[in-house]
C-alpha cells in the first residue's frame, strides 16, 4: 500500500511537471506553425512614417536575415498613409499588414475600426518583467506602444552662450528669444496640444504659460518636425523644438552644433503605437514581424535604427543624451483627448490661427 | 469616308481623355458637395464647405494672392524665357548651343532640392551669399531675404523661365527669317524688327506659354510652402495642402476651394480661346524658309553676358550647392570636417536604389511616349482639324493643369481605387491599385495639358497648304499625318517628349499616394530619405535622377538636331 502510495505520489509528481512543458510545446508547435505559415506568405507590408531611409533599409534587412521574409516600407507622411489605408479597406484591395505612427491620424484609424488585434498570438508579450512600461494601453489591444519619443527643445550652440542656456520653460517666454524662437505649428501637429494636456496634467505648467510661448515664437509650417529642426541645425533660429523622436538625433550624431534643453519642469514622452491593418494579406508574417520587433534582438535593431527608446528594460537607452527633468509620461486617455483638441484645433483656436 | 473616319478618331479620342479627366474632376466637384466626408464615407448634400470656406475673408486674400502672383511670376518668366530662346535660336550670339543646353540644365534641375539650396544661399543671416555680401562690401549683414516675395518670385521665375524656352524655341526656330530680314531691308532697326515682327509672329507660342506658366504658377506648391508660409505668403496650393495634406484633413473646405479654383481655370482657359481666336499664325509654309540668325555685331556679347548671368544665378550656383551638399555631413552646415562620401555609400548601397532606379525608367519613357503620342493627336484635332468637339477637347486637356498634385493624387485614389478600382478587383479579379500603369495614367494626366500646348505651339504655325498639297496628290488622311505633319512637327515632339520625360521622372506629389513598394520610383526614394532626416542621402538620389534626365535631354537634343535639318531647306 505504501509502494503503491509512493508510485502514485512520483505519478503525479511526473504528470504535474510534464503538464505545463507540454502545454509551452504546444504554444510553441502553434507558434512555429505561425511562423511556417509566414515564410510561406513571405512578405509583410509595413506603412511606417517612422522607419525611412537608411533606418527602414537596416530593419528590412535584419528581419530577412532572420527569417527569409521580405519586410516591404511604404514610407510617407502619416496623412498619406491614413488616405492610403481607408482607401485600399473600403475599396477591397488589401495591400497594408501594419503601420506604425504616434500623431492624430493613427487614433482616427482605430476609431474607424481599421486595426486588429495580433496580441493574443504573440509569445514575446509573455516577457511581462522585460517591460519598462504597458505595451497594450488600449480597450481592444489593438495597438502596442512599442518604442517610446521624448518632445524636446533644441538650441544652436553657435548661438546661445552656456550661459544664456534655457534651465526652464519660463527661460523660454524671456523677451530676448523673440524672434530667436521656432516651433511646432499648432495647426499642423498635434504635439503642441499634447503638450498643453501633458503638462497641465501633471500641474507643471498651464494653458496661459503656453499661449505665452507660442505667441512669443515663429511658427512652422505643415512641413513639420524636419522643418522645426533644419531651421536650429542652420542657425536660422536659436532654439526650435517641441520636435520627437529621432528628428535632432540625427543632426546631434552627425556632429551639428544642436543641444538638447534639459528643462526643469520635464519633458513630455509619448509611444510610438503600431497596429496590424484588418485583412491584411500577409497576416502570419505580420505576427512574425511584430513579435520579432518587440524581441530583445529586434528591439536592438529598430532602436538603433531610428535613434528610439525601447520599451524593454533589458537594453540601454539609444539616446545619445539624457535629461534630468522628469518624464511626463502619456497614455492612451489622455493621447485620446489630445487627439481630440487637436482635431478641434483647441490651441490653434487659442492662438487665433487658422488653416 | 476619311472624314468619317477622322471623326470616329476624333469622337473617341474625346470620349477617353474626357473619361480619364472629368472622372477624377467630377470626384473633387462631388466631394465639394458632400459636408467633408471623405471619400466612401457616408455623406448627403451639404454647402456647409463652401459657407466656412467662403465666409471667410482669408479665402479671398488667398485668391487674390495666387493670382496676382502666378500673373507676376508668369510675366517674369516669359520675358525671360523668350529672350533666351531669341538669342539661342534667331542671333549670331557666340557659343549658342552650348548656352541652350545650359539653359535645359535648369528645366531638369529637382524643384525641392533647388529651393533647399536657395534657402542655404539666400535666408537672412545664415545665407551664403548673404556671408559674400558682408564680406564684400562695407555692411554688417547682408540684405537678401529668399523668405519673400522676391524669394518666391525668383525662385519660380528663374526655373519656369526654362520652360518657357522649351515651349518657345520650335517656334522661333521654324520661323522663316525672310521676315525679319524684309523689315530689316525696309529699315526697320533691329529692335524694331524684334517687337514688331519675330515677337507678333510668334505671338500664339508666347501667349500659349504665358498662360501654361501663369496657371501652372497658381498651382505651384514646394516654393511657396519652403519660402512663404513662414511669413505669412499663403496661396490657393498651400491654403489646400494644409487642409488636406496635414491630419485631420479638412475636406469641406478644401473641395469647395478647389471647386471654385477650377471655375477660375475655366475662365481663363475661356479668355486664352478668345485671345487666339481667328488670327493667322502660320511660319512654316510649303515655301522653302531661311533661318539666318540676325547679325548682333558688339552686342553679341551683351546677350551672351546676359544669358550667362541666367545661368549662373539661376543654375550653376543652387545646383553646385546642391552637389556640394551631397557630399556634406549635415547639408549647409560647415562644422569641423564637414565633408563626406558617406552619404552617396548610404545610396548606392540600399537595395531598392535599383529598382526605383528601373521603375523611374519604365514610368518616364512610357509616360512619356504614350503621352506624347496622344498629345500629338490631341493637338493635332484641335488645331488643324474641323472636328466639332475640338474646343471641348482643348478646353478638357486643360483641366489637370489647374489642380494641384497632391489633388490629382488624392482624386486618382479615389476614381480608381476606390471607384473603378472596387468593380476592377470585385467582378474582374484585377487590381489597379499599386501598379506602374495606374501611377502612368495619373501622370499622363497631369501632363496632358503641358504636353497638348508643347504640340500645339508647333502645330499652329504650320500652314494648311502643306496638307491639302499632300491630299490633293491622293495620300490618305493618315499617311498625311505620318508623312507630311509629323516630321515638320517633330523638333516640338521631341521636346515635348522630353518635357513628359523629365515631368514624369520628378514627379512626386501625385506618385505618392498610389505607389506600393514594387513601383516605387527615385523621386520616392529621394523623399523617403529626405522625410528620414537624412536630406543628404535624399538629395543624392535626386541627382541621379537629374543624371538621367539630362543624359536623357542630351540624347534628345541630338535627335532633335536631326530632325531640324530637313525643316529648315525644304
Amino acid at each position: 500500500m505504501k509502494i503503491f502510495g509512493i508510485v502514485c505520489l512520483t505519478v503525479a509528481l511526473v504528470i504535474a511537471m510534464t503538464a505545463p512543458a507540454k502545454a509551452i510545446s504546444a504554444e510553441d508547435a502553434a507558434w512555429q506553425k505561425v511562423v511556417e505559415a509566414a515564410k510561406r506568405e513571405g512578405t509583410v507590408n509595413f506603412y511606417t512614417s517612422n522607419f525611412m531611409g537608411k533606418g527602414g533599409a537596416e530593419l528590412s534587412k535584419a528581419f530577412k536575415d532572420k527569417y527569409g521574409i521580405s519586410l516591404e516600407l511604404v514610407t510617407g507622411r502619416g496623412i498619406n498613409m491614413q488616405e492610403k489605408i481607408k482607401m485600399e479597406q473600403k475599396s477591397k484591395s488589401y495591400f497594408a499588414d501594419m503601420i506604425d505612427g504616434s500623431a492624430a491620424y493613427f487614433l482616427d484609424l482605430k476609431r474607424g475600426g481599421y486595426f486588429e488585434s495580433v496580441a493574443a498570438a504573440l509569445p514575446v508579450l509573455k516577457e511581462k518583467d522585460k517591460f519598462l512600461r504597458p505595451l497594450i494601453d488600449d480597450p481592444e489591444a489593438e495597438m502596442l506602444s512599442i518604442m517610446y519619443v521624448y518632445s524636446v527643445f533644441w538650441m544652436n550652440t553657435n548661438l546661445v552662450k552656456p550661459e544664456e542656456e534655457p534651465k526652464s520653460f519660463y527661460d523660454l517666454i524671456d523677451p530676448k528669444w523673440k524672434g530667436k524662437l521656432f516651433l511646432s505649428n499648432p495647426l499642423y501637429n498635434s504635439g503642441p496640444d499634447t503638450q498643453v494636456l501633458v503638462f497641465g496634467a501633471n500641474k507643471v505648467l498651464n494653458e496661459d504659460y503656453f499661449i505665452k510661448l507660442y505667441k512669443s515664437a515663429a511658427l512652422g509650417g505643415p512641413a513639420g518636425a524636419q522643418e522645426v529642426i533644419d531651421k536650429v541645425v542652420r542657425g536660422e533660429f536659436s532654439i526650435a523644438g517641441a520636435v520627437s523622436g529621432t528628428t535632432g538625433i540625427g543632426p546631434l550624431l552627425a556632429g551639428a552644433p544642436i543641444k538638447p534643453l534639459d528643462l526643469k519642469e520635464g519633458n513630455m514622452c509619448r509611444p510610438v503605437r503600431w497596429a496590424a491593418v484588418k485583412n491584411g494579406p500577409h497576416p502570419n508574417a505580420t505576427k512574425v514581424f511584430i513579435n520579432w520587433l518587440i524581441s530583445k534582438e529586434g528591439q536592438l535593431v529598430a532602436c538603433k535604427a531610428i535613434n528610439l527608446d525601447s520599451v524593454r528594460n533589458d537594453l540601454p537607452s539609444v539616446l545619445p543624451y539624457s535629461l534630468k527633468g522628469p518624464i511626463l509620461n502619456i497614455g492612451y486617455e489622455l493621447t485620446d483627448l489630445a487627439e481630440k483638441r487637436y482635431s478641434g484645433n483647441y490651441l490653434a483656436n487659442l492662438l487665433g490661427l487658422k488653416r | 469616308m476619311r472624314l468619317r473616319r477622322g471623326t470616329i478618331i476624333a469622337s473617341l479620342l474625346l470620349a477617353v481623355v474626357g473619361f480619364f479627366v472629368l472622372y477624377p474632376l467630377f470626384m473633387v466637384v462631388y466631394g465639394s458637395f458632400m459636408g467633408g466626408a471623405g471619400p466612401g464615407d457616408p455623406a448627403s448634400f451639404s454647402m456647409r464647405g463652401y459657407k466656412i470656406a467662403y465666409s471667410d475673408w482669408d479665402t479671398f486674400r488667398t485668391l487674390w494672392t495666387t493670382i496676382w502672383l502666378g500673373a507676376v511670376r508668369a510675366l517674369l518668366s516669359v520675358v525671360m524665357g523668350v529672350f533666351l530662346a531669341w538669342v539661342v535660336t534667331r542671333t549670331n550670339t557666340p557659343w549658342r548651343r552650348a548656352l541652350e543646353i545650359l539653359v535645359w540644365l535648369q528645366f531638369f534641375c529637382p524643384y525641392l532640392p533647388m529651393t533647399m539650396s536657395w534657402i542655404l544661399l539666400g535666408a537672412p543671416r545664415i545665407g551664403l551669399l548673404n556671408h559674400f555680401l558682408v564680406w564684400l562690401l562695407p555692411i554688417k549683414q547682408g540684405f537678401i531675404d529668399i523668405y519673400s516675395y522676391w524669394g518666391v518670385i525668383w525662385v519660380s521665375s528663374a526655373h519656369w523661365a526654362s520652360v518657357v524656352f522649351f515651349l518657345v524655341t520650335p517656334a522661333f526656330r521654324g520661323m522663316d527669317a525672310s521676315l525679319e530680314e524684309s523689315a530689316r531691308m525696309c529699315g526697320a532697326s533691329k529692335r524694331r524688327t524684334l517687337t514688331g515682327i519675330t515677337v507678333p509672329v510668334l505671338m500664339p507660342s508666347i501667349l500659349a506659354a504665358f498662360m501654361v506658366i501663369f496657371i501652372h504658377l497658381m498651382e505651384s506648391f514646394e516654393v511657396e510652402l519652403l519660402l512663404g508660409y513662414q511669413k505669412g505668403i499663403v496661396v490657393y496650393t498651400t491654403k489646400v495642402w494644409a487642409l488636406i495634406g496635414t491630419s485631420p484633413p479638412n475636406y469641406a473646405v478644401a473641395m469647395p476651394l478647389t471647386t471654385v479654383f477650377l471655375a477660375m481655370l475655366f475662365g481663363l482657359i475661356f479668355l486664352q480661346q478668345r485671345m487666339l481666336a481667328g488670327k493667322q499664325y502660320v511660319t512654316v509654309t510649303g515655301r522653302g524658309f531661311a533661318t539666318r540668325p540676325t547679325d548682333l555685331r558688339r552686342w553679341k556679347y551683351v546677350t551672351f553676358g546676359l544669358v550667362m548671368a541666367y545661368i549662373f544665378f539661376s543654375t550653376i550656383l543652387p545646383l553646385g550647392t546642391l552637389v556640394m551638399g551631397t557630399f556634406m555631413r549635415i547639408f549647409g552646415v560647415f562644422m569641423k570636417n564637414p565633408f563626406t562620401m558617406a552619404q552617396w555609400q548610404v545610396m548606392i548601397a540600399d537595395p531598392r536604389l535599383l529598382s526605383s532606379l528601373k521603375n523611374t525608367l519604365l514610368l518616364s519613357i512610357g509616360t512619356a511616349t504614350a503621352g506624347m503620342i496622344l498629345f500629338f493627336f490631341i493637338s493635332y484635332i484641335v488645331v488643324r482639324s474641323r472636328f466639332a468637339g475640338r474646343k471641348v477637347l482643348d478646353f478638357i486637356s486643360w483641366l489637370p493643369w489647374g489642380i494641384p498634385g497632391l489633388v490629382i493624387g488624392l482624386c486618382f485614389l479615389w476614381a480608381y481605387v476606390g471607384g473603378i478600382g472596387t468593380f476592377a478587383n470585385r467582378y474582374l479579379g484585377i487590381v489597379i491599385y499599386g501598379s506602374l500603369g495606374l501611377i502612368m495614367l495619373a501622370v499622363i494626366v497631369r501632363a496632358l495639358p503641358l504636353g497638348v500646348r508643347a504640340m500645339s505651339g508647333a502645330m499652329i504655325q504650320l500652314g494648311s497648304e502643306l496638307e491639302e498639297s499632300s491630299r490633293v496628290l491622293g495620300a490618305s488622311w493618315f499617311y498625311t499625318v505620318r508623312c507630311v505633319v509629323a516630321p515638320l512637327v517633330a523638333p516640338g515632339f521631341v521636346a515635348a517628349w522630353l518635357l513628359v520625360f523629365s515631368m514624369t521622372a520628378r514627379n512626386l506629389s501625385t506618385v505618392l499616394l498610389l505607389y506600393t513598394p514594387k513601383s516605387r520610383t527615385l523621386s520616392v526614394l529621394a523623399f523617403e530619405y529626405w522625410s528620414g532626416g537624412n536630406m543628404e542621402a535624399g538629395m543624392a538620389a535626386g541627382l541621379i535622377l537629374v543624371a538621367i534626365v539630362i543624359a536623357t535631354a542630351l540624347i534628345g537634343i541630338y535627335v532633335r538636331a536631326r530632325f531640324e535639318v530637313p525643316t529648315g531647306v525644304h
